[in-house]
């Protein structure tokens, strides 16, 4: 959500609602992708398997797992901040008081966690008017600037749109998979595109860019606007953290015997969030763990959405490497962003351009080979068909 | 309310005698448990001490044989009896008592193993918070992830950590054996003196709250022949370990009042051993504990959060709680009030015993509100007495032990003269 503010200070207000709004309907587009690439009611490691093999699978389960449990732990730093702020004066807040306030808020999501996909849905049925509502109410509460309504629509905006969302996008089947039909999923999707939008919006027109502002804003200081904040962070917290679970879980069947599927799965993973959050989330490879976990995922995004339209353009032969060729892209792709990433430190976004063009150019370097290769076959076949 | 066994189909429940004295006495090895033995030789001399803990634990055999008799028949749990002797109402408010006690003992347990192993160590930290947040957050995800399958984990964990807890147990009192400077020299202190009414309350009070749940562990077994095996290797081991414990006194100083424990290291062998021991005790009476109160969430939980994963619940609940509450009120103070209510549960619980089994059998509606008035007088009068000394004393004990016998008495009488009459 506050990807909004952060593209509305960098680039202007009207630039980030008009690169929110293409960012998210590129967006709508992969996830479509993603929902029709298979009839059955896979998840996203489902999805993997049948188009890259089992080794890739199972890679990609670990790095999956990895990345949802960092992001849950750095989910959990946003409503500490606040909380924190917001104790301040009332009791002694320092370093301890906000480990022990994030510990206990990852504790509590593991403990929901154990209500699995059912409690996520109640939760975020619940949630979304809620948060609606909110939303509203803390436009009016504190206004809009109106100096920075100027501006055209930028590539790299609309790249930061899209590449926040990227990894969930790729994931969309772990949830949609429990969809009535197609058509719901479909539908659905539609309607949490135009929710993200509203809600990416939403920080871009407050200019919000880190979760304590909100309370650090002019006419925040009623008791009535902390309360409602408070009920706003705290459940959004609860709704993003339950399905960043739900979502490292997909991976977690993949690796894990069968024995510890059970709902105990879904606690075990929040539990080793919290304990990201309390010991490593200072650490300083983090950083760089989560941002190579990132661009696995997002060439792992474009190799199966490249795979999926060669599935439907290449009918006219057959691919006996299809999966080692597709697991060679994202594995080649993924190498680019790390060596990057080593290269360039300091520019998160680099690696991952550089991770995805070098998936999408192999992909195109053995298409060609592969097509040229095959048309020459069949010419020198054709061509000895007729002497013979 | 139906009985907890009846709740639940009973899992693990063909133990042998080692199994279920293991599980027992790999919960009584930790050192807020053992203190009442630092504590003895604290306050008297070596000899006396020893002869207390003797004595004190033959009482305790007697007990103890009292409630697993009682809970024989159709494998009944602590609560289950609670059901037979309080009626539906008692068993009610003695399973929140259930979960309170649990809650004082992992806040106990957890603190002191998290306060004397970050006093240990200096662990290389990221995040620039104290050590001990972290270690407290790590006992409580061990514990949690420990004690998912319930009786199954507890079995299995006490095979793996009592052996280990009785050898860094030993490991700690020889490293510590050669000191010059003890606390207390067990062995030289004068060897005069008796036992003394005292000790001997010091040493009930401490074991009674756990002797009560009893029954919920060793409905888990074979046969009564190896109830009674089970009780006696435990009795014997639990006697050698709070003689062994004697010698703690020469290393670690209990406050009385405060509760704290202070410790001398000698060498870092011993403070090896010693933070080995302190880690698995830990971890391992809070699996324990959360087992021992999970019949307790069985009545009081909705039907949707009782089965496979409560065990889970009540862990994350219990971390939870630690976390966000742990310095915001009386540690020691929160732990007597619990420990008192359980200790007079199991001292009503052995006159229930005592009257069924010598006077009569009657079960009516007047005797169940009569065991849980004398109950619920009895721990709030502790309570009092627990705000006023600040500490579990003797006269705590005495006073629970007069009235619920003056009430067990009321009911004997009454059923006479309706007999009578």
């Amino acid at each position: 959500m506050l990807v909004g503010g952060t593209l509305a200070s960098n680039y202007g207000m009207l630039v980030a609602i008009k690169s929110i709004i293409v960012g998210n309907l590129l967006l709508w587009a992969i996830g479509l992708g993603i929902l029709a690439m298979t009839e059955e009611r896979n998840s996203a490691v489902g999805n993997i398997k049948e188009y890259l093999g089992k080794p890739a699978a199972i890679i990609n389960s670990i790095i999956i797992i990895g990345a949802f449990i960092l992001w849950y732990s750095i989910q959990i730093d946003g409503p500490t901040q606040i909380f924190v702020h917001l104790l301040n004066g009332i009791i002694p807040t320092n370093n301890e008081i906000r480990i022990r306030l994030g510990a206990g808020l990852g504790f509590f999501c593991s403990l929901l966690s154990l209500g699995g996909i059912r409690l996520i849905k109640w939760v975020c049925v619940i949630g979304f008017p809620l948060i609606l509502v909110y939303q509203i109410y803390a436009i009016f509460t504190l206004g809009i600037p109106k100096n920075i309504l100027t501006g055209e629509l930028s590539f790299s905006a609309i790249s930061i749109v899209l590449l926040s969302w990227l990894p969930g996008a790729i994931n969309l089947s772990t949830f949609y998979r429990h969809a009535k039909s197609k058509v719901d999923a479909f539908l659905g999707l539609s309607i949490m595109t135009i929710a993200h939008i509203i809600f990416q919006s939403f920080t871009a027109l407050i200019l919000v860019n880190e979760p304590v502002q909100i309370i650090l804003k002019e006419n925040t200081q009623s008791v009535f606007y902390i309360i409602f904040t408070s009920i706003f962070v705290l459940w959004g917290f609860i709704c993003i953290n339950l399905s960043n679970i739900y979502f490292a879980s997909a991976g977690w069947d993949t690796i894990v015997p069968e024995k510890f599927h059970s709902a105990k799965k879904y606690a075990i993973i929040g539990m080793l969030g919290t304990l990201t959050y309390t010991f490593l989330q200072k650490a300083f490879y983090m950083g760089h763990l989560e941002r190579a976990a990132s661009n696995s995922i997002a060439c792992l995004a474009i190799t199966l959405l490249v795979s999926f339209l060669l599935k439907i353009i290449v009918k006219h032969r057959l691919r006996p490497s299809e999966r080692f060729i597709n697991s060679l892209c994202w594995f080649f792709g993924w190498v680019s962003s790390i060596y990057t990433q080593v290269i360039f430190p300091m520019e998160p976004t680099q690696s991952l351009i550089v991770g995805v063009r070098s998936t999408f150019i192999l992909y195109l370097i053995i298409l060609f080979l592969e097509e040229s290769v095959w048309a020459l076959k069949q010419t020198i076949f054709n061509a000895k068909n007729q002497k013979s | 309310m139906k009985p907890a066994a009846i709740h639940q189909n009973l899992t693990d429940a063909n133990q042998s005698s080692w199994q279920m004295a293991f599980i027992q006495l790999a919960g009584i090895i930790n050192l807020p448990y053992l203190s009442s033995s630092i504590l003895l030789t604290q306050r008297y001399s070596f000899y006396s001490a020893l002869v207390t803990v003797i004595i004190g634990n033959l009482i305790l055999w007697i007990i103890r044989f009292g409630l697993v008799k009682i809970s024989f028949n159709k494998r009944k749990s602590t609560l289950d009896i609670t059901h037979d002797c309080f009626g539906r109402i008692g068993a009610y408010i003695i399973s929140f008592a259930l979960l309170l006690d649990a809650l004082a003992w992992f806040f106990i347990h957890t603190s002191v193993a998290s306060n004397l192993l970050a006093s240990f160590f200096n662990f290389r930290s990221f995040s620039e918070t104290n050590h001990f947040i972290q270690l407290s957050i790590i006992i409580g995800v061990t514990s949690t992830a420990l004690c998912m399958e319930g009786m199954k984990s507890l079995r299995i964990l006490a095979s793996v950590a009592f052996p280990l807890l009785l050898i860094t147990f030993v490991g700690t009192l020889m490293s510590a054996s050669s000191s010059t400077t003890p606390y207390v020299d067990a062995i030289s202190k004068d060897l005069g003196g008796s036992f003394s009414l005292g000790g001997i309350s010091l040493v009930l009070s401490s074991s009674l709250g756990s002797t009560v749940d009893l029954p919920t562990f060793f409905r888990h077994r074979r046969s009564w022949q190896d109830s009674i095996n089970a009780l006696t290797i435990f009795q014997v081991a639990s006697l050698l370990i709070g003689i062994g414990a004697l010698f703690l006194a020469q290393m670690i100083h209990v406050g009385l009042e405060s509760g704290e424990y202070e410790v001398k290291i000698f060498s870092d062998q011993q403070k090896y051993f010693l933070s080995i021991f302190l880690f698995i005790s830990a971890i391992y009476a809070n699996v324990y504990n959360v087992y021992s109160s999970s019949v307790g969430w069985e009545v009081v939980a909705p039907k949707s959060l009782v089965g496979r994963k409560e065990y889970m619940i009540i862990g994350l609940a219990l971390t939870i709680f630690f976390i966000s509450f742990y310095n915001m009120f009386s540690l020691h103070g929160l732990l007597d009030i619990a420990d008192s209510s359980m200790m007079n549960l199991c001292i009503v619980l052995f006159c229930f015993f005592l009257t069924c089994k010598i006077a009569y059998k009657s079960r009516n509606v007047k005797e169940k509100c009569l065991y849980l008035l004398a109950w619920l007088i009895a721990s709030a009068f502790n309570m009092l007495q627990v705000f006023h000394y600040g500490f579990i004393s003797t006269y705590v004990l005495l006073t629970s032990i007069s009235i619920i016998v003056f009430f067990s008495f009321m009911n004997a009488l009454l059923e006479k003269n309706k007999k009578c009459s």
